[in-house]
């Protein structure tokens, strides 16, 4: 039998999150709070309060990044709006927070399914004959 | 715009498959196939438990056959339950 599910990612996972950072900004400078604590040191402009992570602007980055735990539980971004619209800009109309949600979902997938036993197959963001690889 | 999706598929020695289909605002589609009831029910659980909230449902045709249910009649008995989960067929 099989089942399908539809599922609207919400960031929880401090980790996940620091690890989509990683990924959407790939050598930049990222502190990640101890689990369960925050961000001692905000950079630049940036004046969110509560991180639980933070990219550092960097070389063509431009720009810094922080994570933030809402009031739901969730992690949400926390980036002024002239850096939203440049990274919209600069990545083809793709969002700084939909490829955040994206990247995250992927290292929690992975993540939960090798806890459930289950061996990762197949990964399209690393085959090249994939189209819809990232 | 670019809908770039992001494709898994995973694999566990007693046979049970899931699919994810990650799409470009972060949203996800799972599909557990090859797998007994409750392995499908503990899988689908588990990872949705992880991912956020569910959105919607599609069930397996021949699992709502055999159960005599339409797909809004299993949600509402899932919902009315409290569980999380699915039927799994």
């Amino acid at each position: 039998m099989s089942h399908q599910t539809m599922v609207k990612t919400k960031i929880t996972n401090a980790d996940d999150a620091a690890d989509a950072l990683r990924d959407l900004y790939p050598g930049a400078a990222i502190d990640v709070a101890p689990r369960g604590g925050l961000v001692a040191k905000l950079y630049g402009t940036q004046t969110a309060s509560g991180a639980v992570a933070v990219a550092r602007a960097v070389g063509v980055y431009r720009e810094d990044v922080a994570l933030t735990r809402q009031a739901d539980g969730s992690i949400g971004l926390a980036v002024d709006s002239g850096t939203k619209e440049r990274w919209t800009r600069d990545h083809d109309g793709r969002t700084l927070a939909g490829m955040l949600a994206q990247r995250s979902a992927y290292h929690t997938l992975r993540r939960a399914a090798q806890a459930a036993g289950l061996a990762l197959s197949y990964d399209s963001t690393v085959d090249p004959t994939v189209a819809g690889r990232v | 715009m670019k809908t770039n999706a992001i494709h898994l598929t995973f694999k566990r020695t007693d046979g049970a498959e899931v699919e994810a289909t990650i799409g470009p605002d972060g949203n996800v589609t799972l599909t557990v196939r090859r797998a007994p009831a409750m392995t499908c029910r503990v899988l689908t659980a588990t990872l949705e438990a992880e991912l956020g909230d569910i959105t919607a449902r599609k069930y397996d045709p021949r699992a709502l056959a055999a159960a005599g249910m339409t797909e809004e009649q299993v949600d509402r008995t899932i919902v009315k339950a409290g569980a999380g989960g699915s039927p799994c067929g």
